[in-house]
Parts: C-alpha cells; sequence; structure tokens
C-alpha cells in the first residue's frame, strides 16, 4: 500500500502536533558499553535511545537521515531501569522540495526521572544524500 | 571536575576533541546493543546503495553529537553536563569510515540564571581536509559555587 503512494501523499499523511507512545526499553550495561566504544568515550552516558522504535514516520519513510539533531540531558540513565519513550511530530517542511519533519522524543525512566529530550530533523527524501554527495 | 564559572569567559575556546572514524565504531554505534541490529545506511554498503546512493556508509550525526557532548563534559564536568546539558548540530557533510574528526569550541555567552551560569558554545566539528561536517552549539547551567 505504502509502496504504491507518491512521496507527497506519505508526506502529507504526515500528522502534525500528533503525539505517539513509542513504548517502552530496558537500558543494558552491553547498550551503554557499546555506545561508550563507538564513541571511543569510557564515561559517555547517554546512548541513543530510541533508535530500535519504528514510529508511523519511519512506517511511510523506511530509510531516513538525521539532518540536525538536539539533544537535552536530563539524569543519565541507569542499567536495568525500564524507559518509557514517547514521541510528537512537532513540525514538517519542505526545503527546496525536500521533504522533512522534526521530531521530539522524551525518555522517562520507570521511577519518573527524566532521562532526555531528543529532536531530530529528518531528511526524509534520503537519495539526496547520494545526488549531494556520491 | 569542569572549570569554575568565574574562570569562563565569553571568547574562552575550549580544547579540542579529535576523534577517529572506523567502520568498526559505527557498528557498534549503529547496530550494536540498543539498536535494532540490523544492517542499515551508517553499517552496510548494500543498504548504503540501496537508501541513499551512497557507495559506503557514512556515520550517524549522532556521532558527531557525542563528541560534542565529551567536549563540553570536560569542559563543565560530566556531572554538570549530564543533568543542565543541551547540544544542537547541523549535519553538512558526511563523515567517512577513516575521516579524522575534530571537535572545536568557543564560549559564545555567560548568562547569570537561577542556578548559576548559562553557558553557550559554538560548536565545529571538521574533517581532516579542513572542510566542516557539523554546526551548532551546546550549552549547560554551571553552578557558581
Amino acid at each position: 500500500m505504502i509502496e504504491n503512494m507518491s512521496e507527497k501523499e506519505r508526506y502529507d499523511l504526515i500528522q502534525v502536533g500528533c503525539d505517539e507512545d513509542l513504548g517502552s526499553i530496558v537500558v543494558t550495561q552491553a547498550q551503554i558499553d557499546d555506545n561508550r566504544k563507538a564513541l571511543d568515550w569510557p564515561e559517555a552516558p547517554f546512548p541513543v535511545l530510541h533508535a530500535p522504535k519504528h514510529d508511523a514516520t519511519r512506517k511511510l519513510f523506511p530509510p531516513r537521515v538525521n539532518a540536525r539533531s538536539i539533544r537535552q540531558f536530563f539524569n543519565p540513565p541507569l542499567p536495568g531501569k525500564r524507559i518509557q519513550l514517547k514521541m510528537r511530530i512537532t513540525e514538517k517542511y519542505m526545503r527546496g522540495d525536500v521533504p522533512y519533519v522534526i521530531e521530539e522524543t522524551t525518555a522517562t525512566d520507570e521511577d519518573g526521572r527524566k532521562i532526555e529530550v531528543m529532536t531530530v530533523h529528518q531528511l526524509l527524501r534520503t537519495k539526496k544524500v547520494g545526488e549531494k554527495w556520491a | 571536575m569542569g572549570l569554575a564559572v568565574a574562570n569562563i569567559k565569553v571568547g574562552t575556546e575550549l580544547t579540542p576533541l579529535v576523534k577517529h572514524m572506523t567502520l568498526q565504531k559505527m557498528i557498534w554505534f549503529s547496530s550494536g546493543e540498543g539498536t535494532d541490529k540490523q544492517p542499515n545506511l551508517h553499517t552496510d554498503p548494500d543498504a548504503a546503495e540501496r537508501d541513499t546512493g551512497m557507495k559506503k556508509p557514512f556515520a550517524s550525526g549522532r556521532m558527531s553529537l557525542g563528541y560534542a557532548c565529551e567536549m563540553m563534559s570536560r569542559f563543565v564536568g560530566l556531572d554538570v553536563f549530564s543533568h543542565t546539558g543541551t547540544v544542537d548540530l547541523k549535519n553538512i557533510k558526511l563523515v567517512m569510515d577513516g575521516d579524522t574528526i575534530t571537535v572545536r569550541g568557543r564560549v559564545t555567552d555567560v548568562e547569570p540564571v537561577k542556578e548559576g551560569s548559562l553557558v553557550t558554545v559554538a560548536i565545529t566539528c571538521e574533517n581532516q581536509r579542513g572542510e566542516k561536517t557539523s554546526v551548532g552549539g551546546a550549552s549547560a547551567v554551571v553552578p557558581n559555587a
């Protein structure tokens, strides 16, 4: 169904202001360790928490590329704690003829500690990357 | 332990941070624990070509954001940054396997707030050719005492 829709039709289906419950994850020490190895920073406290979650926009545009990321930190996540992820689509826009969406995800742990708020500007036409840089 | 706020002035340069990008680090970051572990445009040449037209995978922009977090944490202290820090980076050029990224920061504002001083820093990431790969800013609230 989605595969047969044009880019514009899929873009038009994105609802700004829409809240989405992405469910929960449990942060593991292995996740924290992989993030530390990747960044070559032994103390790195904040792995990316919502990477495995498939939100509604990802269903419309399976590959996306982050054009801009904003992370606000409140409390480092603790291994073993369940973390709830809630996302809001705050805006969508065309830059030239290229579509983008802005998503804001808030992570809060089972004790009510706010972990972080991550806002990403997602480039939805990912072939644009190759057109510019390949 | 970071700098005391009395020593932070507009124009203060942060100690630059140098990072070498490898495919293994990209894989740890984008298909390690906590991800969906599927080959993707940050880890796999076929996925990169299918999804973007690039012949090779390229690093997630969030890795550069992580580098900026480390630089800020060294500047204001890990505990301060982990509770009050913000980083905002726009990705303007791809970072590839083998690139060396230098992160630089310069204080642009120090503003008194209830909990201390809000320190704002302009940030740039450059590759080994001197090309900017990410630009943006960061901030943290540094206690006065």
